[in-house]
């Protein structure tokens, strides 16, 4: 019973913050507009902090791994190409560890 | 509290499309950070385009999964080759070009900051949350006495440059 509670809840809140978010119609403000125009920027900036330093105390490849890709794309614009910058960065600096 | 994010995403889309009411439930089941991310980078205005995005994540995502799933055995240990920055690389070729101008550069310098702060005091989501709303009215504020954004032209704007 607790585990069909459970999955209940989860599939509310996950499906339900998605569904509310598209369903909302914001009020058409200039301020609004300017919060909403920053919103992409603002949450992944958030998004990619905590893991930034990872859990196996390589921070520093990472971080310099990270630097590349965000080099890559921003110059480029490829998402798959600047991924493989920093992926390819990343593992050569950690083999000789 | 982990997914509330999605909210945010929700309402930043509906500045750029309309979708009709049998479109919204399909758009919402399907939405994911780095579908949202690839739809506000790439100046998507459609539902039809946003629906390609999240399709195309949501079917590579499960195929690699169950890939993975299969041959999880072949492979030695994948926590100790370190593939789990595979999403923070994502993320960051993600925000990488959205960042554009000074007050873009300062909200996601802010948003860092309050991320790492609220990520010892409160649970994941609600860290990013809380930074994500909080630099997003920062943004807001700053550019005040600026002319509105116009995202899908400076969309535009981008995709002529590259």
């Amino acid at each position: 019973m607790m585990f069909w509670l459970t999955l209940a809840g989860s599939v509310a809140v996950t499906y339900g913050s998605r569904l509310a978010g598209l369903l909302l119609r914001h009020d058409p403000s200039p301020f609004w507009d300017r919060v909403l125009h920053f919103v992409p920027v603002a949450v992944f900036a958030a998004l990619v902090t905590p893991s930034l330093a990872g859990t196996q105390g390589e921070s520093e490849i990472r971080v310099l791994a990270a630097v590349a890709t965000a080099a890559a794309a921003w110059k480029t614009k490829n998402l798959a190409l600047s991924l493989g910058v920093g992926l390819v960065l990343f593992w050569l600096l950690r083999v000789p560890a | 509290m982990l997914n509330v994010r999605h909210l945010l995403y929700g309402v930043s889309l509906t500045r750029r499309m309309t979708l009709a009411p049998r479109q919204v439930p399909v758009a919402a089941f399907f939405l994911t950070d780095e579908a949202f991310g690839v739809a506000s980078a790439r100046g998507v205005t459609s539902y039809r385009f946003l629906l390609g995005t999240e399709l195309s994540l949501y079917l590579v995502w499960n195929l690699a999964t169950l890939t993975g799933a299969l041959i999880a055995s072949e492979i030695p240990d994948a926590e100790s080759l370190g593939v789990d920055i595979v999403f923070l690389l994502a993320f960051i070729a993600i925000l990488a070009p959205l960042v554009r101008t000074h007050a873009e550069v300062l909200v996601a310098a802010v948003a860092r900051a309050l991320a790492w702060m609220h990520a010892h005091v409160v649970n994941f989501g609600m860290a990013i949350l809380v930074a994500g709303s909080a630099a997003a009215l920062l943004g807001a504020w700053l550019t005040r006495d600026e002319a509105p954004p116009n995202d899908v032209e400076l969309a535009d704007a981008a995709r002529e440059v590259a």
